[in-house]
């Protein structure tokens, strides 16, 4: 349901009506919306622990999936779609890296929220997020692959030009720091009586 | 497999899915207990890792998509033009013209009836008028300055039409609903009547823009359009006849 404000930053039901009517002209489109509706999110997520940045991960994505569309063709089998969407969006992120320095990571800038669970699990999440923001990009590009992707040690090799064996190594120590900092987390609480 | 090598690749694929190492894990009450250990963690960093997703993103991807497609496919009428210009400049050389309408006002009529059939439900069924003031803002946020404001619209709302910026009305005449819909930055060449299916339409370009009205029939389309060149260009320009 629209109203009568601005509204220019969510699209609309007509704007909707735009993309179903568009659609609807060719199947390359109809394979294109399919890829936008099963990845973005997916995407947006790696996007964000790579950049630390929710806009500029949203623009991350935005322009991930034009380049994508630009050359849909190139694209031969489904299944490899993820893949390929997670090639373009690194190759942006290091564009992107090129032109101007990437923002460093400040815990306290951090967007920490979450609608869903109990406030308890709420808390576990930030503490987690906040460890794995201060995990060396080494370590934690190949852990958001390997946990949010779903991808294989030999897959995330294959992505980060890197062996197999090192990607063992990195998401080995990546676990091994997050529960040290969690250790310590824990610990800190503890010392100051916190539950 | 021994405990030390399962350790291992229990801490860079928790998964686990090594025949191998599936079959220490079902032997070894110590390595079971570490498995455990290790899905919890697994579970609370995907869930840390799951970030809220901003609403809308999707939507927000396909507009833009959908508008450089739009873009580009203008932009390979503006080529096609060039060259077709060149062509024609032979042809005229032997005393022939070629001419070829544009592109992107073919596709605005429907560009607008996609739109129409897709706006809010009930937006075409009202009769309140809105006020003044709000169909003043609406051209004011997209750019245009009305000299005046048409009475009887019931609605109003800037709306996206394709990649086009547009102020969408509804203007009641003769107690049927007549959508009208401004498109700013963009001029049809000449005033064309078109038919949709059961709808009926027309383009004019007025001012910098194009006034497109579409309805159940064209009955009030000449008042309409006549107070909008008024609203967009004045009365005495109007009545100069300005085109």
């Amino acid at each position: 349901m629209r109203g009568h404000g601005d509204g220019s930053s969510r699209m609309t039901a007509s704007d909707r009506a735009d993309v179903r009517s568009s659609t609807a002209v060719s199947s390359r489109q109809q394979q294109f919306e399919a890829l936008v509706r099963a990845h973005s999110g997916e995407l947006y997520r790696y996007a964000y622990w790579l950049s630390s940045d929710g806009a500029l991960a949203q623009d991350l994505v935005q322009e991930t999936f034009l380049r994508a569309w630009r050359s849909l063709d190139g694209l031969r089998e489904t299944v490899a779609a993820k893949a390929w969407l997670t090639t373009i969006l690194r190759r942006e992120h290091a564009r992107l890296y090129e032109r101007k320095p990437m923002p460093t990571t400040d815990l306290a800038d951090l967007d920490l929220t979450d609608t869903g669970p109990s406030p308890e699990r709420q808390g576990e999440d930030a503490v987690m997020r906040a460890a794995i923001a201060k995990l060396d990009p080494k370590y934690r590009e190949p852990l958001v692959l390997q946990v949010l992707g779903g991808f294989s040690c030999e897959e995330i090799a294959r992505e980060l030009g890197i062996t197999e064996a090192a990607v063992m190594t990195q998401v080995f120590r990546a676990r091994q720091k997050l529960k040290a900092m969690l250790d310590g987390e824990e610990r800190e609480a503890e010392i100051h009586g916190l539950p | 497999m021994d405990c030390l090598e399962f350790r291992r690749l229990l801490g860079s694929e928790p998964r686990v899915t090594d025949p191998a190492a599936r079959a220490h894990l079902e032997s070894c009450p110590r390595c079971q207990d570490a498995y455990a250990r290790a899905q919890a963690l697994e579970a609370r960093i995907a869930g840390a890792l799951a970030i809220a997703v901003p609403e809308g993103l999707a939507d927000r991807v396909l507009l833009a998509q959908l508008t450089e497609a739009r873009q580009r496919r203008a932009k390979g009428f503006r080529y096609g033009w060039i060259a077709l210009a060149a062509a024609a400049a032979l042809v005229v050389a032997v005393g022939l013209v070629v001419r070829r309408p544009g592109a992107i006002g073919q596709a605005l009529p429907d560009l607008v009836i996609a739109h129409v059939n897709g706006e809010e439900r009930g937006a075409m069924d009202r009769r309140a008028p809105v006020p003044s003031a709000d169909v003043d803002r609406a051209f004011a946020d997209r750019g245009v300055h009305l000299a005046s404001v048409p009475e009887g619209v019931s609605y109003v709302h800037k709306c996206p039409v394709g990649g086009y910026p547009t102020v969408h009305m509804v203007m009641p005449y003769d107690d049927k609903p007549v959508a009208v819909i401004y498109v700013t930055r963009y001029r049809a060449p000449g005033v064309t009547n078109f038919e949709r299916g059961a709808w009926e339409g027309r383009e004019v370009p007025i001012a910098d823009g194009t006034l497109v009205m579409v309805g159940p029939s064209a009955g009030g389309f000449d008042r309409i359009e006549h107070e909008w060149r008024d609203a967009l260009q004045g009365s005495a320009q109007t009545a100069a006849g300005s085109p």
